[in-house]
């Protein structure tokens, strides 16, 4: 399966950034959210465009020059999946 | 009641019967046999009884343990957090913590050495100016605490302990009378630091992640989600202010001196 994710854009979505984390909330639901910095990494690629797992990967085994792109794609599914639970990303094509 | 509240307030003004208060309090005994058998005390706020009664000696905490509620329930012009705070050279600590961190252990030390207590209990961030006002209430000290403080502080001046409350055996020390005296005077936010005792522990102060202490100082807060976006806002912009750090000692002499580096730098 190779679907790609956007962000979602909320724009009364709030948040601010440190040293790479950050945290968000959102007036709709009242929650609020830490992003570590892998998860700030992964929502900087997807604002920039909608892109799969596979996709975020590489980009950020590029830019970080990481050793192994297995173990970097796991982190990034189960980042994925924290941000979709989150409701901060959706399937592109939604 | 009325010892307590002469002990620990003798530095405070007492307001005449027609000013403006925001809380018009009331401790009393119910009618019954509860005047007499077991005796029982209730505090009602505007009349209004919020709590369940206490034993009738457990009336001058339940004094401070209800004021703090109507501050946490509605002061809302104010992001609350539940903290210690204390100022040194125009910067404030906040230390903000869970029960049986030893927060007010640390807070009665410090301001028995010169800073200026902001508040023992709850932090007033003002959502206007994202400067601290001041409390300078009594300090709230538990179980082993009492004697700690009694043996470091031997000017403190304090309540009778009073025992099987729900937080232990509980005393309270009366405010340094500059603290009370400069209750206007807001102070800026400085450190957030995050404090645990740890018996025999040297003291250790370590950077913490400015988005990490941003979720635990909301967690410590009693009205952030009341506040919605401006309770976000209020707290981002305090972490914006401040450095961050994780605290843990064993001695109060060693925290106090670790503390006093920091507010020289």
């Amino acid at each position: 399966m190779n679907t790609k994710w956007r962000t979602q854009l909320k724009r009364d979505r709030v948040h601010r950034e440190w040293d790479g984390e950050a945290v968000v909330y959102d007036p709709l639901s009242g929650s609020t959210h830490y992003l570590d910095s892998i998860s700030v990494a992964v929502l900087d690629r997807l604002r920039a465009e909608p892109a799969s797992a596979e996709e975020v990967t590489r980009a950020l085994c590029t830019e970080f020059d990481a050793d192994s792109e297995i173990d970097v794609l796991a982190a990034v599914r189960e980042t994925l999946a924290n941000l979709r639970q989150m409701d901060l990303i959706r399937p592109a094509d939604d | 009641m009325a010892r307590g509240i002469s002990l620990l307030y003798s530095d405070f003004c007492v307001l005449e019967p027609d000013e403006f208060a925001d809380f018009h309090i009331a401790l009393q005994t119910p009618a019954g046999l509860r005047r007499w058998v077991r005796p029982q005390v209730i505090f009602y706020l505007d009349g209004f009884a919020p709590f369940k009664p206490l034993p009738a000696d457990q009336g001058y905490p339940m004094f401070e343990w209800g004021l703090n509620w109507c501050i946490a329930a509605h002061a809302h012009n104010y992001l609350v957090i539940h903290a210690a705070v204390v100022e040194r050279f125009g910067r404030a600590a906040i230390l903000p913590a869970p029960p049986g961190s030893g927060k007010s252990t640390l807070c009665a030390g410090l301001i028995s050495r010169g800073w200026r207590l902001l508040s023992d209990e709850l932090m007033l961030l003002d959502l206007r100016s994202g400067k601290i006002q001041p409390l300078a209430r009594p300090v709230n000290l538990k179980n082993a605490s009492i004697d700690i403080i009694r043996e470091f502080h031997s000017g403190a001046v304090m309540t009778d302990p009073v025992r099987d409350t729900a937080k232990g055996t509980v005393a309270l020390m009366r405010p340094p009378a500059d603290s009370v005296a400069r209750t206007a005077e807001p102070a800026l936010p400085g450190w957030i630091i995050f404090p645990r005792y740890v018996a025999g522990a040297p003291a250790v102060l370590e950077p913490n992640s400015k988005a990490q202490t941003f979720m635990r100082v909301v967690e410590q807060a009693f009205n952030y989600d009341v506040l919605g976006a401006r309770g976000f806002e209020a707290a981002a912009g305090l972490i914006d202010r401040c450095a961050c750090f994780e605290f843990s000692y064993g001695n109060l002499d060693e925290a106090i001196a670790t503390f006093a580096s920091l507010a020289s730098d």
